[in-house]
């Protein structure tokens, strides 16, 4: 990615404006809430996805934010990232104080990713069955079912 | 056939009578073509949509391509039905309620597996929450296609009518199925002829 | 009128509630406290509703409620949880678009530009101004066809099949349309990195307009049999009413959104395809309940017709697919493409490897906004591919909207998110 940098709402997001990427990096937990509540104060009003990257050791957690309401920044999507060491259980705080709409995005990046998202106020499975075996699915170290049913038979 | 003293009128013993009649009536081809004349035209499909090809269904059931007029009428209960059209891919969640509505249906049932998904995974073939149709229901007829159209849809209704009406039995009367798959295991059918 | 007299029942059926329920309070002042909480058992109710149910697909909805009121509700989805993302991860990049496809049945070809957008990003491929103005007249179609659709389903849950009839007969003309240009009924698979696969056939544009007449004429008789029906009115007019605030801090999308009077179209604000040359409306309601999204899709198709005629007028003549795509392909494609204008698939395509970077793109789909947001390493599958569809974000209209609802109210307000579970579970 070129490194461009743009200010924007008194923060410096690194830009790659072909790409539409903003992007703003948390060095921890609580630079993440300040932030996000500087970001919110900005005018970023919603949530448009939380997800994960399996960065083989570390595990990067993403939130895109955009507006609705601010015509400025609502031709923006927004990322805050925030990189954290891989275990079976991360923990990062949760945005959804700030961002309700966050809720289930979040669920969704727990069960796929084992993100612990601490003060989430339903952390619980959302899509897989209840009694799903395997762990964290969008990890890269999850195996695809790679052999076609008719293989088997 | 008597008169007794009292007044009332003795068959003998109703049950084994009536059993005796049954099955005589059932030899004679008649009454069994007449039967499944009746099945023929009342193919009740439960509105189960368990994928996207129910787009295609609900286009079926539509007035352009009308298959009502094969008797094909999408019922909410499954006791009121005969036929799951099972509309592409299956997850493991949806496995348990795909059996859980099967089984509640009344005999004679049929299954059409509708699209590439049901009939092998398709283009969802390795995901890991997806179980084809065959490990869940014993399926009568395999519709291709990816989704497959309205009119191949008709086609497979057609096709079914003309199985019942050649008297073949239901793959629910000849294939005993494991349980659906669950997360875990993946259980394989055992096909069991009577 | 001596019915009207003899009728007790209040016209406004909350001040109803509320005296059933003082004079609960009075009739209970006496009771102990076991008599109470036996009371209170009765009333509280836990509903499982689905997920085979009569709606749109299927999802389990689990209700708490008070008597005949919402609590609160549990909505349970993934049943149609296909896994998209982990295996567009283990595909190439082309073979992402039927997957992104199947997701979003009624609404093919907006999934398949949102994916598409983002990949180009990634190569740095610019389609030329043919190609977006295609891209945009089938995305409107499209969008047309998914509003249909929905108003069809909607009809199902408030017990109508008149309109379900209507709109899925009103859908074919639309789809025979999308069929004559890409040759598939549902999945078209049409847009491709770089343009499209298929030019317009002769006589499209006056065999378009035809259609878009009918669409007008039959959009006037929707008027009188369903939008303005009573029955409708009644069952959809102060119902679920979502205000602006709400629909912004939860993060509603799409003609939802538009409903409750916020002035937001993902077309406007991060312009893509041929948008930005277009005029447009992008209409909004102040009520924000479940009949002014009903309004709200009647008046988007009318957008959608107005759109779909200045694409017809203004689309300009030129190449389909950008000179980056043109100039990999083998003499025999270059003569296929010259004699019929149809693009056929050069190598590049099965072997593209974009380089490492990172993009996103949003596209206005049929339901509201489509996030993609996709990552390479250089690698010939993405390493990391993301994408939020419109329903998964509508899905506080369970748990926030039908809350303090009726629980015979819950079918209106489902059916008027247009609410379609495949596209949520991805």
């Amino acid at each position: 990615m070129t490194a461009a940098s743009r200010v924007i709402t008194g923060i410096t997001f690194t830009t790659d404006e072909a790409k539409r990427i903003f992007e703003v990096e948390a060095s921890d937990g609580a630079h993440l809430l300040d932030l996000a509540t500087r970001l919110k104060a900005a005018g970023f009003d919603h949530c448009l996805s939380v997800t994960a990257e399996d960065l083989g050791d570390r595990l990067a957690v993403l939130w895109h934010i955009s507006s609705y309401t601010n015509k400025e920044l609502s031709g923006m999507n927004a990322q805050i990232r925030l990189i954290v060491s891989k275990s079976d259980n991360v923990e990062v705080p949760t945005l959804t104080g700030i961002w309700e709409s966050a809720n289930f995005l979040e669920r969704e990046t727990y069960e796929m990713f084992g993100v612990v998202f601490k003060g989430h106020p339903d952390m619980r499975r959302l899509l897989l069955p209840d009694d799903f075996t395997g762990k964290w699915p969008m990890r890269k170290d999850f195996p695809l079912k790679k052999t076609p049913w008719r293989v088997q038979k | 056939m008597g008169g007794g003293a009292d007044g009332v009128a003795y068959f003998g013993n109703l049950e084994k009578v009536s059993k005796k009649a049954v099955s005589f009536l059932k030899k004679q081809g008649y009454v069994k073509s007449m039967i499944n004349w009746g099945d023929k035209f009342s193919l009740w499909p439960v509105h189960l949509m368990t994928s996207c090809c129910g787009t295609e269904f609900a286009a079926a059931s539509g007035p352009r391509f009308d298959l009502e007029r094969l008797g094909f009428l999408p019922f909410g209960g499954p006791r009121q039905t005969n036929l799951i059209v099972i509309e592409g891919t299956t997850t493991l969640k949806m496995a348990r309620s795909v059996r859980i509505v099967w089984e509640q249906m009344p005999a004679p049932k049929w299954v059409i597996a509708m699209g590439a998904c049901a009939m092998d995974g398709g283009i969802f073939y390795d995901s890991y929450n997806t179980v084809p149709a065959r490990d869940i229901v014993p399926v009568d007829i395999f519709l291709a296609g990816c989704p497959p159209r309205p009119e191949a849809l008709a086609r497979a209704v057609v096709m079914l009518q003309e199985s019942i009406v050649k008297n073949r039995p239901p793959a629910a009367d000849i294939q005993v199925t494991a349980a659906p798959a669950t997360s875990g295991s993946k259980d394989v059918v055992e096909a069991v002829s009577k | 009128m001596a019915y009207e007299e003899g009728f007790s029942i209040e016209k406004n059926s909350v001040e109803g509630a509320k005296m059933s329920a003082s004079q609960d309070r009075a009739t209970t002042a006496n009771l102990t406290y076991d008599e109470l909480a036996g009371l209170k058992a009765e009333r509280e109710l836990v509903l499982l509703i689905g997920p085979a149910h009569p709606g749109s697909g299927h999802m389990k909805i689990k209700v708490w409620m008070d008597g005949d009121i919402i609590q609160r509700v549990d909505p349970d989805i993934g049943f149609v949880h296909r896994t998209t993302e982990k295996l567009s991860e283990n595909r190439l990049y082309i073979k992402a678009i039927p997957i992104v496809e199947r997701v979003m049945l009624p609404d093919t070809i907006n999934a398949n530009l949102a994916y598409v957008i983002a990949l180009e990003r990634l190569l740095g491929i610019e389609p030329t101004p043919r190609a977006q103005y295609l891209r945009t007249l089938t995305s409107e179609i499209n969008r047309i066809t998914s509003h249909l659709y929905g108003i069809g389903l909607y009809g199902i849950f408030l017990g109508s099949s008149t309109v379900y009839m209507w709109a899925f007969a009103d859908r074919e003309p639309l789809i025979d349309l999308l069929e004559e240009i890409s040759g598939a009924r549902i999945t078209y698979s049409y847009i491709i990195p770089g343009g499209v696969r298929w030019d317009l056939p002769a006589g499209f544009k006056e065999r378009a307009e035809t259609v878009l007449q009918y669409m007008e004429a039959r959009l006037k008789d929707y008027e009188k049999i369903w939008v303005k029906n009573p029955v409708v009115m009644d069952r959809t007019e102060g119902v679920g009413i979502v205000s602006k605030s709400d629909a912004i801090r939860l993060g509603i999308t799409g003609p939802n959104l538009r409903a409750s009077g916020v002035d937001y179209d993902t077309r406007r604000a991060k312009p893509y395809a041929a948008y930005p040359n277009l005029d447009f409306n992008v209409p909004t309601f102040s009520e924000g309940d479940c009949y002014a999204r009903l309004l709200q899709r009647v008046e988007e198709i009318e957008q959608s017709i107005r759109i779909i005629r200045q694409v017809l007028k203004d689309i300009p003549d030129g190449r389909i697919i950008s000179d980056d795509i043109y100039s990999k392909m083998n003499p025999l494609q270059k003569r296929m493409y010259e004699m019929k204008h149809r693009v056929m698939f050069p190598a590049y395509m099965a072997s593209m490897r974009p380089a490492a970077g990172r993009s996103t793109a949003s596209v206005e789909a049929g339901r509201g906004e489509i996030f993609f947001y996709l990552v390479s390493n250089g690698d010939k599958v993405p390493f990391r591919f993301r994408w939020v569809t419109p329903s998964f974000l509508n899905l506080p209209f369970f748990t926030h909207v039908m809350v303090g609802q009726h629980l015979a109210d819950l079918p209106a307000i489902y059916g008027s998110s247009d609410y379609f579970p495949p596209e949520a579970d991805r």
